[in-house]
């Protein structure tokens, strides 16, 4: 009796077996909980917590930031946000960034990935040429650009009128300096998309193309009903990690405006973003309950944008 | 209609993978192209498809040269060894792709949805898939893949279907049906086929006409009968058939083959001098002067393959299932003359 016992203590089993929905068994056991305890801890201290801070921050009217004291609760800071034309204008501008240097900047690469792909010589060479800029930081990027873009010493100004054009104050004009951004965002963007377009289009199966040129598709209709269908996964992933990335533009405006404007993003704020908005408010004008309210309008705004994502994902991108 | 290829050679760099090799596939005619891996089958099928381009020579379909010819101007069917489906698109669109790229030879226009999908349907019935169209292909079995590619090759009509080993992904049962299917759906549409496969049994099975080649060589160009039993060289011999002929060095001279060791093997010939014998396993029978000791015994049910030394050669013979035989036991054999072939000691030709 007391054999059996014992027996049967030590073939007590640590775990549980559990069947998951799609009938592939799982190991259950308490002690998964003892592994992500770390990272757990981690996250919760900084970015749970910051998190709650910052919303804590948003709710007072007034909040000095060395006691870390605030007077009076309620939604007056984001109304102050709300009222700001600097605030619509950093969300003018990165929609401007979004809707349109997004878009351009995705055709591009996918055009270069294209073209990548179909050369037989030399690929290593241009995927690698295409890759530099990546590995490159934005500021120093950023630093080339200005000059690039500088209204007297410029290239850009001295091919410009090299066509006859007048030269364009490319950094200091407000109406120009989002192009400028958008022509920086777009620029640095590419490569990295390239990168990852070039890794999709290697992925389809050649024989698949032997297959439409039998079935007498045109290099148009191949494209549009071959490849970007059987890339759209790869299509699919780039936006969505390019959107979170273009929608916290922040590098681009540091390295190129402000060091003509001080702490504004270039003349008259003009090229300012929800993200250098954000950072303005805080460390330049030390409205921090305004920054925070900010913040987390901003923040509202990115768990739209990936419930849309989610949505629009089930309909059109073919897992195979 | 009938395909012709004259004096066709493709070189990659150095390598020669086809080498001047000439072959007419008749018209309406299943007709397998054959031989060990590497040695051109694929790239001859890829030339007449238009996929890869001719070195030398010249590609004829009935009486037009299509050698320079695009893919998409030949009107062929091709099926790949992986099918190269495409993945996204429902069986109905795989099958229907390469009809929205053509017109209607009866309207001149584009066709229209319904004749289209009256197309695929008749073409799915006839490789039994009709009910599965709404599927993606990742959906589907090999065999049921493999239909579908067969479908979409056949659903335009095309003058010659072409098909590189479509049943190396099977396994072994799976093989057997899907070659019966091929060879039923070849009758039934009545085109011109080339099939490829390394596989001398599923050769002999299905195929009007054998084309067997070797490093980019043809061979021999025969029906499997002729080719089986009468080959042209010790390379065809020994390819086609399982267990593969045997092989004795010999002298031959006033109705016998001598062995180097003495031994008289009987065979009548007007040739006289060396020579390499075949011997088919089949050639064999128990009951005869021929004294052998069996090293092997391995019964197969309805036969069985033993194996002996004959001189310093092993030789492998099919004997009936009843002869009750065990390894180490000597029996005496005799031997079928017309089962064994001469071929020159050096160049292998059949003499
Ligand atoms: N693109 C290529 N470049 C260089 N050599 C090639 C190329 N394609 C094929 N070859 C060579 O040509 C020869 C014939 O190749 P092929 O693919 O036609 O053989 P195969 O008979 O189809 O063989 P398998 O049964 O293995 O498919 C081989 O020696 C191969 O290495
Ligand atoms: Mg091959």
């Amino acid at each position: 009796m007391e054999k059996v016992k014992t027996a049967k203590k030590e073939k007590q089993p640590k775990y549980r077996l559990v069947e998951m929905s799609d009938g592939t068994l799982r190991v259950r056991s308490a002690w998964a909980y003892a592994y992500i305890l770390p990272a757990m801890a981690l996250l919760l201290l900084f970015t749970l917590y910051p998190l709650v801070m910052v919303l804590r921050t948003a709710f007072y009217q007034k909040y000095i930031y060395i006691t870390n004291t605030g007077t009076g609760f309620g939604m007056s800071s984001f109304i102050w946000v709300l009222k700001d034309p600097t605030f619509w204008m950093a969300c003018k501008n990165t929609l401007i960034l979004l809707l349109i240097a997004l878009p351009i900047t995705l055709v591009i690469a996918l055009g270069a990935a294209l073209l990548i792909n179909s050369i037989k010589k030399l690929q290593g060479f241009f995927q690698t040429v295409y890759f530099l800029p990546y590995v490159t930081s934005t500021i120093a990027i950023g630093m080339a650009f200005l000059w690039l873009f500088h209204s007297d010493y410029g290239y850009i100004n001295y091919f410009l009128e090299f066509l006859g054009i007048p030269p364009q104050k490319w950094l200091t004009d407000p109406d120009l300096m989002i192009v400028t951004l958008s022509i920086f965002s777009i620029w640095n963007g590419l490569a990295f998309k390239i990168l990852l377009f070039l890794a999709g289009l290697q992925k389809i199966n050649k024989q698949v193309y032997q297959a439409a040129r039998i079935d007498g598709a045109s290099p148009a209709k191949t494209l549009f009903r071959i490849t970007l269908p059987l890339l759209s996964p790869t299509i699919w992933m780039v936006i969505l990690v390019s959107v979170i990335y273009v929608a916290r533009t922040f590098n681009e405006v540091y390295a190129m405006f402000v060091s003509y404007a001080g702490g504004a993003a270039g003349t008259g704020n003009a090229a300012i973003t929800i993200m250098y908005y954000i950072y303005w408010m805080f460390y330049d004008q030390g409205k921090v309950n305004y920054a925070a309210a900010a913040a987390i309008l901003f923040l509202i705004v990115i768990i739209l944008i990936t419930v849309v994502q989610r949505v629009v994902s089930k309909k059109f991108v073919h897992y195979v | 209609m009938e395909v012709r290829v004259n004096n066709l050679t493709k070189r990659f760099g150095k390598t020669t993978a086809v080498d001047q090799i000439n072959i007419t596939f008749q018209d309406g005619k299943l007709t397998g192209l054959l031989g060990p891996s590497g040695c051109g089958k694929s790239t001859t099928l890829y030339m007449i498809a238009g996929l890869e381009s001719a070195t030398e020579g010249q590609i004829i379909f009935g009486d037009q040269d299509v050698t320079t010819w695009m893919p998409e101007k030949r009107n062929i069917g091709l099926v790949f060894q992986n099918y190269a489906l495409y993945p996204h698109m429902t069986l109905r669109e795989n099958i229907a792709f390469p009809l929205s790229n053509m017109k209607d030879p009866e309207t001149g226009k584009k066709y229209t949805r319904q004749k289209r999908n009256e197309m695929v349907e008749e073409i799915a019935k006839l490789v039994q898939i009709e009910n599965m169209l709404d599927r993606k292909p990742g959906q589907l079995s090999g065999g049921q893949q493999q239909r579908v590619a067969i479908a979409r090759a056949l659903v335009k009509k095309p003058d010659v279907l072409l098909l590189d080993e479509p049943l190396s992904n099977l396994d072994a049962r799976l093989r057997m049906e899907m070659r019966t299917e091929i060879r039923r759906i070849q009758q039934e549409s009545k085109v011109t086929t080339i099939f490829v496969t390394h596989d001398q049994e599923e050769a002999m099975s299905i195929t009007d006409e054998i084309v067997l080649m070797k490093h980019g060589v043809v061979q021999q160009i025969a029906d499997p009968h002729e080719m089986y039993l009468n080959p042209s060289n010790d390379f065809v011999a020994s390819f086609m058939g399982n267990p593969p002929i045997s092989y004795v060095d010999v002298q031959v001279k006033d109705g016998f083959a001598v062995l180097d060791n003495g031994m008289k093997l009987p065979y009548h010939t007007d040739y006289c001098g060396a020579a390499k014998m075949g011997i088919r396993p089949e050639a064999w029978a128990v009951g005869g002067d021929i004294g052998v000791k069996l090293t092997d015994v391995e019964m197969r049910g309805q036969d069985q393959v033993v194996s002996f030394a004959l001189g310093k050669n092993r030789i492998r013979a099919i004997l009936n299932a009843e002869e009750y035989v065990r390894s180490g036991q000597e029996i005496g054999l005799r031997l079928l003359e017309k089962r064994c072939y001469l071929f020159h000691p050096e160049t292998g030709v059949r003499l």
